[in-house]
């Protein structure tokens, strides 16, 4: 059996912690830069908000019902899910971090009678512990676990759904509502008369092979309550490495570019280093708004790397070389990014043999190790290299709505009277 | 019988030392209450630590306090007893005086223990989040500040208030 544990709408509940007058109200929370919609409450659900709606269009609406609005506060949001995820290991160690707010646990430990009590016990644990109200799915397999989440959240409204007997409910279940299938499949499905989860579950599994593909094949049989995904219990180091932001306004000169293009291969390089790996190829792309009437100009670029590398330096280098040659004044740029490919675990680095004639290379471990280490025990861009730009900078982020860190930080402490 | 089925096949599986930390890795038993702090060495290769003694040790020559270092002063391991649980949280004014609890100190909150008759706790009332001692009665609750010139908050069914977390160390600075 596995069951699935949903934080319910979690940013808004991880802004709600430390702010006890927001019980009750609409909140929602926005996306980088301040966009688009991406965690709404309750509340601010019945208002009709949609889910990735652009910001300025909900903007009135928000006004005229006193809506609670948030910038996103990943620092918090990703404490707070850590909690969550520490505790959900205690009480059962078969467990997949499936995302920020939804890990996977398989419980065939655990008796069948008993696996509802259990799991009531669970959340009830982490609803007082970190005060964050999750809901738990229970099903033969991951997929139905996924259905039975969707059942407590949205049909029972209750914290715990045990599917049992999926029969009974996969008919009620639109099929768009499975587990990896999205709106493109969705209709294609429904075009075939197959409107429903149950429906689906009855669909051969060739006839699926055939005019899809094996993964909705599985799919169905995991409708079935046969098995086919197991527990993905270690997260995969990742093959690609991708860090991109819109400007907090729009940018038309070379150097404020290349100075987010630089503070986002530091972040990626980061990344990188903390799971070891080092990287062959590297990409870049730069990206005037699609969604303006301004000319639009969207280059990009890769290269592979003369030595694999987890340096920020040398990233930043290449990086800026490529960004030279994409860009063109006269255009209005909206968003610059960078993508590290072709990972391999750092054990396996083959020197070039030119590389002892690259200065950098026979200091580089120690230096980014100590960077790392100042900036994960001081705060991140502690230090920093010049190129990512010392002056007040208008191409950072927007998110003037952000609540304190309340819990990484001393001076953002929740107060108490 | 086929002696082909079953048992041990040579070369099946992922080759070694692909997983996240890129080299072969073996399972080892761990104490529950130490998960974190081995996960967290791994993170960061290392933690640091102030050690209770530290001697240069004359070659030859054993340092007598050597077979007395027994641990090293971690003030977590002091202050916190449930990590996933506890929450740090500033204090301001004075209402809690009698308590030892000033305007600027940092309050070490549990979620985990069960507020009962007597503790200290952090309660949300009317939207706010207050600390003061609990008084449990048989109808109702109270909150009752240690300074006097805070009347005690008598807590209601009706009215709009939750036991936070319960408050297990004052951080105060000299």
């Amino acid at each position: 059996m596995f069951a699935l544990v949903d934080a319910n709408n979690f940013y808004a509940s991880c802004e709600r912690l430390f702010r006890p007058d927001l019980a009750g109200k609409p909140i929602i929370v926005l996306s980088n830069n301040d966009g688009c919609v991406v965690a709404r409450s309750n509340e601010a659900k019945a208002l009709g908000i949609d889910m990735a709606i652009p910001y300025f269009k909900v903007k009135q609406c928000c006004y005229q019902h006193q809506v609670h609005v948030f910038s996103s506060n990943y620092t918090l949001y990703g404490d707070l899910s850590a909690r969550v995820m520490t505790l959900l290991e205690m009480g059962c160690p078969n467990i997949e971090v499936y995302s920020i707010d939804e890990a996977f646990l398989q419980v065939d430990d655990q008796s069948f009678d008993g696996l509802i009590p259990w799991a009531e016990k669970q959340q009830q644990i982490i609803k007082q512990h970190v005060g964050i109200p999750v809901s738990i799915g229970i099903g033969k397999t991951k997929t139905l676990a996924k259905v039975a989440n969707h059942i407590a959240k949205t049909i029972l409204r209750q914290p715990v759904c045990l599917l049992d007997q999926p029969e009974q409910w996969l008919s009620r279940i639109p099929v768009d509502e499975v587990w990896g299938i999205g709106k493109r499949w969705g209709r294609k499905l429904q075009a075939l008369g197959i409107i429903n989860a149950q429906q689906l579950a009855n669909t051969p599994y060739d006839y699926l092979r055939k005019h899809f593909n094996v993964v909705l094949a599985r799919t169905a049989l995991e409708l079935q309550g046969q098995s086919c995904l197991a527990l993905e219990a270690m997260s995969e180091p990742k093959k690609n490495i991708v860090a991109s932001k819109s400007f907090g306004q729009k940018q038309i000169d070379f150097t404020p570019i290349a100075q987010a293009l630089s503070t986002h291969c530091a972040r990626a390089c980061e990344k990188l280093r903390t799971q070891s790996g080092v990287a062959n190829y590297l990409h870049v792309s730069l990206k005037t708004n699609r969604f303006s009437d301004q000319l639009q100009y969207h280059p990009h670029m890769g290269i592979k790397l003369p030595i694999a590398t987890d340096d920020s330096r040398m990233v930043i280098a290449y990086a800026k070389k490529i960004l030279g040659c994409l860009y063109k004044p006269g255009f209005k740029y909206h968003k610059v990014g960078v993508m590290l490919g072709d990972i391999h675990p750092r054990v396996f680095k083959q020197n070039s043999l030119l590389s002892s004639s690259q200065p950098m290379s026979q200091d580089s471990e120690p230096l980014m190790a100590m960077l790392d280490q100042i900036n994960r025990r001081y705060g991140r861009h502690q230090i920093y290299l010049a190129a990512m730009g010392m002056q007040k900078q208008t191409w950072k982020m927007q998110s003037n709505r952000k609540s304190p860190a309340y819990t990484t930080c001393w001076q953002s402490l929740a107060k108490v009277y | 019988m086929t002696p082909n089925h079953g048992g041990k096949r040579d070369n099946a599986g992922r080759p070694k030392g692909q997983g996240p930390h890129g080299e072969s890795t073996k399972p080892i038993r761990i104490p529950l209450s130490r998960v974190e702090a081995v996960k967290q060495f791994i993170r960061t290769g290392r933690t640091i630590r102030i050690p209770l003694y530290s001697n240069s040790i004359p070659a030859g020559f054993p340092s007598p306090a050597d077979d007395h270092i027994e641990n090293h002063l971690d003030l977590n391991d002091y202050l916190v007893q449930n990590p996933s649980s506890t929450f740090m949280v500033r204090a301001v004014g004075d209402s809690m005086i009698g308590a030892g609890i000033h305007s600027g100190d940092v309050l070490v909150v549990d979620r985990a223990i069960t507020p009962t008759n007597g503790k200290v706790v952090i309660a949300a009332v009317d939207g706010e989040l207050t600390v003061k001692r609990l008084e449990i009665h048989q109808d109702h609750l109270c909150l009752i500040a240690e300074n006097p010139k805070y009347p005690p908050i008598r807590v209601s069914e009706s009215q709009d208030a939750v036991i936070w977390g319960v408050v297990t160390n004052v951080i105060h600075a000299v």
